[in-house]
């Protein structure tokens, strides 16, 4: 019986046949969506956990009995360091042990003897390209690899070099611990909270599709399932029918997905993710997992079915449920409320106390997801508004023809934009957060600020005059090297330092006064704004008692340069610290990480307007081809051509118009709270071009849509179609 | 040429000779000839009901007469307008503005009010929504429909939602309404009603009508009648020889 | 029906003996009743009378089945003047139209023809009243719709025939 009915009902005719390609595909897409979206999150916990030695922590300095510890055969002595080879970033541990230590690296090698290191395979790569005075030689003697397992990813840049207690002990910071290891921290906890977001925002939109798909066709659909009750199917069969259809195309869709994410997969583990790509088998699920989506996806898609055809109330002679829907009442609008409450309240607390890192996430995922569905929820509402404004100034034929059926089913007019709607909140919420980031200056040179193309580093206490005048030779001898200038600490001041007057110049130190020395705020000249207005201090005619404190080094601004000279000052063994520019220490590092969560958002924006704009054409086309025959007699009785298309576009862009403005500004909304809220320094900019090109992409594709929609009614409404109904 | 497809010359009828001439008018579906060489004149302010057999090619005839089908051969003029040598665009334009429809069923937006239903046409033809919707409304009233006018079609019977068609039809006062089976799907007393209002207007305006139907008793409310069969109008009856 | 004008429209097609006639006669228009030889022999003496017919020779023995009967051009004029005059509609409609629809079909006229014309007489007769019951009191509407929906049933046989003369036409061609 139920075999008959599914051949009946499912697979009749041409449009059932769309039908089922869409559910099938909307499935599908859905499914590898949300595969990848897991690989990804397990992808970053394993990461996590194999990166996790490069976590030690200074806890770890003080034992049980809250006593220092001391280097003994069963503790290292570890310095944590970023060194910069390029502009790249290199994550580097120094570790210092006993002779007879009896620790191992966490790969269980024996640790590096002082001047040999283990370095990640592509750190040695970038070794072996270069002159070993710009990187090679700050290290010493290659060992091996770090093998993979101790890897975030195959771009990873990790050293871990061998060092003696004496030489680390000269750094400003190192301390004792009693194994080579530390803790996974939650340290993309961001990627995580974006991650959950970008999720919610593309699965949305495919919902969106998958249930504009089902209810193609829907009103032949419900006359052939009213036959099938007229020659004596039950109410209970038809509903199984429909959900075992469901269920059935469900699972197509998700064998279709799991083999297009399966085939896909090194294409996803080609995108940069923090720290750098994926291997390949980061992004695995587990078989469990996949069954359980694939039995998840038959159940929720086939169960809802069902329900759906069983409230449909199809009886023998037909659907009793009217055709109208019911208007939307302002009440809808109480999630987006309540999401903006939340989001709200998350921000105040955050402001006025202290709060769990995991809760805040948990509370900014659950206040997107909400506003997210809230605007769903609302759009309705929003849109009869606009269509009974619309309808009120309406003069022409088709916009009185459009709003009347915006008024008289605005959730089904809303839902064929509501995937662009989404898509346009997203982005904006994601655009504006990231502009916090993105749009902070690139570090520039200017006034009162140290040159970009400056190295420094700190000089430890015991280095004597001796030493120093030695490395100042041998750095001055670099090819490109403009000079080298050792600064004095203000033991008065500590925040300032004394650089001799001849030397200034170099440094673009403003000199105050005619006085020997010039004394300047150091802060201000590595962190300050370029060019900014500060008050002068005034200089010093002799040196009183003052410490070399820093060796400061001007070059041409090459990278070799800049890299030998790192390499020099690192391996003099007289600094206290690795050498720097002005560009390190501005948060590069962040900017980058943003950037390609941003590179990221954007490519899966690009697909969530894309399924919307799909989603949108076939909303669009069902609902006029459910009135082709009225169309068709319209154009019979000297309905111009135009007017159609004028309808098409009436009834997609008003309700697109309706919600979009107030979705945009609730977006900037949303991510002011968060950046503003959530961040200590950052500002809100405008967003970078992506955002536009993205708003611009939406619009086009609603444009698009409306114009293949109306080919696709002319088509459909011209004389022989009519004459023959 | 243009100016004869608006309205506003709507009443500059000829004063004698037919409103609508049809002369050897051949249409051809691919292999099958629908009709194979029609001749017919329909004099302004008659009612003519065209009868036939289904298949018989009475609503090709209607298409091709109301210039929605050109004729492959033969010529109609309507008017003193050659139709077959117009575009589609003027075509429409003539429809639209010269032209009036009923259909069987299924002619009216669902989501409009009645009144806006009617109004449509005038609105397509550039009326103002308010005076487009005062005509309508008088409309309604003369089809005795005064208090359905904010009814959606769903909420009309049949009859009703047939004398809307009728008035949205008759609201930009054609100079020929087309109608195809207009009682095709109503009981005998709703269809005396859509017919007897119908009759009403249409007399009261002079408009010239052409009914297609094969119901004798819609039929009879016609001055006269022709028979299509096999594509064709008897001898004689559809041209009154001179 | 006028039997000697159906007997007349049987002699059309060719000579006939008045026992053929009887039995072709028996065939297409007495269903119920076949007609008495004598009312065949009375009708065709007054055809002969009337000059519509003649007997030709007499053959092998004697007496009236044994003559031969052919039709004169008078009596062709006559079937022909028939056949293609509409009978107002009333109670004994179908039996003569049938009969008029059988004759031409026999001598291979326009029997379309005589259905058109016959329901543009119905039809006539309709609009007549449709017109007066526009007019009419409610009484006297009920009146009109009952004449009306009679003079319907008869266009509705009309055109059921109308749609039939093919296989009509291949019946009687057979007998």
């Amino acid at each position: 019986m139920i075999r008959t009915i599914l051949q009946l009902t499912t697979f009749g005719n041409e449009q059932s046949r769309w039908r089922l390609a869409g559910i099938v595909l909307g499935i599908a897409v859905g499914v590898g969506l949300l595969l990848t979206l897991l690989g990804a999150a397990q992808g970053l916990t394993d990461r996590d956990q194999r990166r996790s030695w490069l976590n030690v922590n200074f806890e770890y300095r003080l034992d049980e009995d809250g006593e220092a510890y001391t280097l003994t055969d069963d503790t290292v002595m570890v310095g944590r360091f970023t060194d910069y080879v390029a502009g790249d970033a290199i994550e580097r541990i120094d570790v210092a042990a006993t002779q007879t230590t009896n620790e191992r690296t966490p790969w269980g090698d024996p640790l590096p003897a002082p001047g040999t290191y283990f370095a990640s395979p592509a750190l040695i790569e970038l070794i072996e390209s270069l002159p070993g005075e710009q990187l090679g030689d700050r290290f010493g003697t290659l060992i091996g690899p770090i093998p993979d397992s101790a890897l975030g990813s195959p771009d990873s840049l990790y050293v871990l070099a061998g060092v003696d207690e004496a030489t680390l002990g000269q750094f400003q910071s190192w301390w004792i611990q009693p194994a080579l290891a530390g803790d996974a921290s939650g340290s993309n906890v961001v990627y995580r909270i974006v991650m959950v977001i970008g999720g919610i925002a593309m699965f949305l939109p495919v919902l969106l599709l998958i249930s504009t798909t089902t209810q193609l066709g829907g009103a032949q659909r419900a006359e052939r399932l009213s036959t099938l009750r007229l020659i004596g199917a039950t109410p209970e069969s038809v509903t199984r029918v429909a959900a075992i259809e469901m269920a059935l195309l469900a699972l197509t869709g998700a064998l279709l997905g799991t083999v297009g994410w399966w085939l896909l997969r090194p294409v996803g583990a080609r995108f940069v993710v923090d720290e750098g790509r994926f291997f390949p088998y980061d992004l695995d699920v587990s078989i469990a997992t996949i069954v359980a989506i694939a039995i998840g996806a038959m159940l929720t898609t086939g169960i809802a079915a069902g329900v759906r055809i069983a409230r449909m109330g199809i009886g023998p002679l037909g659907v009793t449920r009217e055709r109208s829907e019911h208007a939307p009442s302002p009440l809808s609008l109480l999630p987006l409320l309540a999401g903006l409450a939340l989001f709200g309240g998350v921000t105040w607390a955050f402001k006025t106390s202290n709060v769990d890192v995991m809760l805040l996430s948990l509370a900014i995922i659950g206040g997107f997801g909400l506003t997210s569905l809230g605007i769903i929820w609302a759009g309705p509402w929003l849109t009869n508004c606009a269509s009974r404004l619309a309808a009120r100034f309406a003069g022409s034929a088709a916009g009185v023809v459009a709003a009347s059926r915006i008024r008289r089913h605005p959730e089904a007019t809303f839902r064929s934009v509501s995937g662009l709607v989404l898509a346009v909140f997203t982005v904006t919420v994601f655009a504006a957060s990231a502009s916090s980031v993105l749009e902070a200056d690139d570090p520039r040179d200017g006034a009162q600020v140290f040159p970009l193309s400056t190295v420094y580093a700190y000089i430890h206490e015991g280095a004597t005059e001796a030493d120093l005048a030695g490395v100042e030779r041998e750095i001055e001898a670099v090819p490109g090297v403009l000079g080298a200038v050792i600064a004095m600490e203000d033991r008065n001041d500590p925040g300032s330092w004394l650089v001799h007057r001849d030397d200034a110049p170099l440094l673009n130190v403003r000199i105050e006064d005619d006085r020997a020395w010039v004394r300047f705020d150091a802060y201000n000249y590595i962190w300050g704004e370029p060019d900014a207005e500060r008050p002068g201090q005034p200089g010093a005619a002799t040196l009183a008692g003052d410490l070399p404190f820093v060796l400061m080094v001007a070059t041409d601004g090459s990278d070799g340069v800049i890299d030998t000279v790192r390499t020099r000052l690192e391996a003099s063994n007289q600094m206290a610290s690795l050498a720097r520019t002005r560009a390190d220490d501005i948060d590069v590092t962040t900017r980058k990480f943003v950037n390609s969560l941003a590179n990221l958002a954007y490519i899966g924006i690009a697909i969530t307007i894309l399924i919307a704009g799909i989603s949108l054409t076939v909303a669009t086309a069902a609902s006029m081809l459910e009135r082709k025959r009225i169309f068709g007699l319209l154009r019979l009785m000297g309905m111009p051509n135009g007017v159609i298309s004028r309808i098409v576009a009436f009834e997609a862009v008003a309700p697109l118009v309706a919600v979009l403005a107030i979705t945009i500004g609730l977006g900037f909304l949303i991510s002011w709270m968060m950046v503003e809220g959530l961040s200590y320094s950052r500002t809100l900019h405008a967003p970078d071009i992506r955002y536009y090109l993205a708003i611009l992409g939406s619009l086009g594709l609603a444009v698009l849509s409306v114009l293949a929609v109306t080919g696709l009614v002319h088509r459909n409404t011209g004389v022989n179609q009519t004459r023959f109904e | 040429m243009t100016a004869l497809l608006t309205r506003e010359t709507a009443q500059s009828i000829p004063a004698d000779g037919p409103i609508l001439s049809a002369r050897a008018v051949v249409k051809r579906f691919g292999q099958t000839e629908a009709l194979r060489g029609v001749d017919l004149d329909i004099e302004p302010g008659e009612v003519l009901a065209v009868m036939g057999p289904s298949g018989s090619g009475k609503s090709t005839l209607l298409h091709c007469l109301a210039g929605v089908l050109a004729p492959d051969d033969g010529s109609v003029v309507f008017d003193g307008i050659e139709i077959s040598r117009l575009n589609e665009r003027q075509r429409s334009l003539l429809r639209l503005n010269r032209l009036g429809f009923v259909f069987q069923f299924g002619q009216l937006l669902p989501d409009l009010t009645a009144v806006d239903n009617i109004s449509v046409p005038l609105l397509l033809s550039g009326v103002r929504r308010n005076e487009a919707l005062k005509r309508a409304d008088d409309w309604l009233e003369r089809l005795g429909l005064g208090d359905a006018g904010q009814k959606l079609p769903a909420e009309l019977s049949g009859g009703q939602a047939q004398r809307v068609a009728v008035a949205r039809a008759l609201v930009t006062n054609p100079t020929v309404l087309f109608a195809d089976e207009p009682t095709g799907s109503l009981d005998s007393l709703a269809a005396e009603q859509v017919m007897n209002a119908l009759l009403d207007q249409v007399k009261a305006a002079g408009t010239t009508v052409v009914i297609i139907t094969h119901d004798p008793r819609t039929a009879a409310y016609a001055d006269r009648e022709v028979i299509v069969r096999d594509g064709r109008i008897p001898a004689g009856n559809g041209v009154r020889s001179a | 029906m006028e039997s000697s004008l159906a007997l007349l429209g049987l002699l059309c097609p060719q000579p006939s003996y008045g026992y053929d006639l009887k039995h072709a006669y028996d065939r297409f228009f007495a269903t119920r009743r076949p007609l008495a030889f004598g009312q065949v022999y009375a009708t065709l003496s007054r055809l002969i009378r009337d000059g519509f017919i003649v007997a030709l020779g007499e053959e092998a023995g004697d007496g009236p089945d044994r003559k031969r009967y052919a039709v004169t051009d008078q009596g062709r004029d006559r079937i022909g003047q028939w056949i293609f005059t509409p009978d107002p509609p009333n109670d004994h409609l179908q039996s003569n139209l049938f009969a008029k629809t059988i004759i031409a079909l026999l001598i291979e006229d326009d029997a379309e023809r005589l259905l058109d014309l016959q329901r543009a007489e119905h039809m006539s007769r309709m609009r007549e009243f449709t017109a007066l019951k526009r007019e009419a009191d409610i009484a006297h509407v009920l009146i009109y719709d009952y004449a009306i929906f009679h003079i319907e049933a008869d266009l509705r046989w009309i055109d059921l025939t109308s749609a039939r003369l093919l296989e009509l036409r291949k019946d009687v061609a057979q007998r």
